[in-house]
């Protein structure tokens, strides 16, 4: 049919409350590539949370249609991993039984399987603490085994709902490069929902603004920043350029 | 610091049975040695019926392990069947609701009418009370398990029962500590207060022989047993329950 992980057909999404419907979503149309990496950003209550939620599965939607490789989506599934904004860590288990979870569950933890949770838990830094309790790991490890585990789902896509947003700074920052490291190393189609327009550009091939409630697809860009990036890419006049570009738009919202 | 206090806690136990030897004091006869045993005739209490303490501990251990564990298991079986599922949720939930407040002591009679004063009825006793807390803290201890760790497990493809048996029974150990040690000091309430209801052996039943008999230091000697017992059992059940959830932060 075509090459597109997933497709959104006009989708609008309605919240009834008891005496009105509220509009959150209006008419998203957006086709997401095989490996790439979008980047959803809008001001507080535009709808990109339940964008998000709407293709992980937890939420009806209302008009129109999810597509995961031409199919309609039905509830969550291991298809379409989810890195959560809070800690989800799962706290009774180590870090390497938090990464391999996912392939434990639909017993297809093989020997090959187990190679990937342990390249995964080097990736991010954390083969000295595979058997540490998540209570012993600091805010930033613990997001790192987060997306370890989202990683080693192997989904279709990795959906992520401003990860970095609990975080300070510095660790932000340096998560940032990590993951923009782990998406380079094992391709992956990732949608990143965030409201930190640095991070949106940094992270993504295409960043997509969304309109204040209900939210409309706003504006579309490719920031184009070189490979192999990592945080000085920021005091680069490209980097700047397309700042500018969503800074001014945002001023409308 | 720390130190100081637990100088304290010493200190605060000496004074304690200082004023035990001294009201009881032989000499100064403040308080009648019948109405409140000195610690040496307690010692002399030991002494006389050393040869039946073991065994009334051993049958009043008995009574309140079973009694407890059935209580204990059947609470979190019932809880957590009532939470997986809607239909049994609303078949079971009036029942529990209903037993729930009632004081099981107040059920005694009831029993001896139905169990006579046989082993089961003083375990029943035990049962109902220790399943009343353990079922609705169960239900309780499941709804506070995070919703995020659901959704998460759900996304990375876990299935309802492995929901179940991954995220929900581990998430809610922590809520069920304070309830099984509630649960545990109740079942020696209520395994005294059944062995009152006529039994041979046992610690609830030697304290009322000795009262028809009028021998108040083994009452006090008995007292005194029990509550060790209730006190060791407590750091039993503590130490279980935290090696259980060593992940936790509260640990």
């Amino acid at each position: 049919m075509n090459d597109f992980i997933i497709t959104l057909n006009n989708l609008d999404i309605e919240f009834k409350t008891d005496n009105q419907v509220i509009k959150v979503l209006d008419k998203i149309n957006l086709d997401v590539k095989k490996n790439e990496f979008i980047c959803i950003m809008g001001v507080s209550g535009c709808g990109k949370t339940t964008l998000l939620n709407a293709i992980a599965g937890f939420i009806e939607i209302y008009n129109g249609e999810i597509l995961l490789k031409g199919n309609k989506i039905e509830g969550p599934g291991p298809d379409r991993a989810v890195v959560f904004q809070d800690d989800a860590v799962f706290p009774w288990m180590s870090v390497e039984d938090n990464i391999s979870y996912s392939h434990r569950v639909t017993k297809t933890y093989n020997d090959e399987a187990k190679d990937a949770v342990e390249k995964y838990i080097k990736l991010v830094g954390l083969q000295d603490f595979k058997k540490a309790w998540p209570k012993q790991l600091s805010g930033g490890m613990r997001k790192r085994v987060d997306l370890a585990r989202g990683f080693a789902a192997e989904p279709e896509v990795l959906l992520m709902d401003e990860p970095f947003g609990a975080l300070d700074i510095i660790t932000k920052e340096k998560l940032q490069e990590e993951l923009y490291n782990l998406w380079v190393n094992n391709p992956r189609t990732i949608i990143f929902i965030t409201h930190d327009v640095e991070e949106a550009i940094f992270l993504g091939d295409r960043v997509i603004l969304l309109t204040p409630r209900p939210g409309k697809i706003d504006l579309v860009i490719e920031p184009n920043l070189k490979n192999n990036r990592d945080m000085s890419v920021k005091s680069e006049s490209v980097f700047f350029e397309n700042v500018k570009k969503i800074r001014s738009r945002l001023k409308k919202h | 610091m720390k130190k100081n206090y637990k100088y304290l806690g010493i200190l605060s136990v000496i004074i304690t049975f200082s004023i035990w030897f001294t009201i009881t004091a032989d000499g100064l006869a403040l308080v009648r040695p019948f109405i409140f045993p000195s610690p040496r005739q307690v010692l002399y209490a030991i002494i006389n019926i050393r040869d039946i303490i073991p065994l009334d501990i051993v049958y009043t251990l008995t009574r309140l392990i079973i009694g407890f564990s059935f209580g204990a298991i059947l609470g979190v079986i019932i809880g957590l069947l009532m939470s997986y599922n809607k239909i049994i949720n609303a078949i079971l939930d009036p029942i529990v609701e209903s037993i729930r407040p009632v004081p099981v002591i107040a059920m005694i009679p009831f029993l001896i009418m139905w169990f006579g004063i046989g082993e089961a009825g003083k375990i029943f006793l035990i049962t109902l009370g220790v399943f009343a807390i353990i079922v609705v803290s169960t239900l309780e201890a499941v709804k506070n398990v995070p919703k995020i760790y659901i959704r998460a497990a759900k996304t990375l493809g876990a299935s309802n029962n492995q929901i179940f048996r991954t995220i929900i029974i581990p998430g809610m150990l922590p809520g069920l500590i304070g309830p099984l040690r509630v649960a545990t000091a109740l079942s020696f309430t209520l395994v005294v207060a059944a062995e009152f209801m006529g039994a041979q052996k046992g610690i609830g039943y030697r304290i009322m022989e000795a009262r028809r008999l009028f021998y108040t230091d083994v009452i006090l000697l008995n007292v005194i047993l029990i509550t060790i017992l209730a006190a060791v059992a407590d750091r039993l059940v503590r130490a279980i329950t935290d090696y259980l959830t060593r992940w936790s932060e509260r640990n």
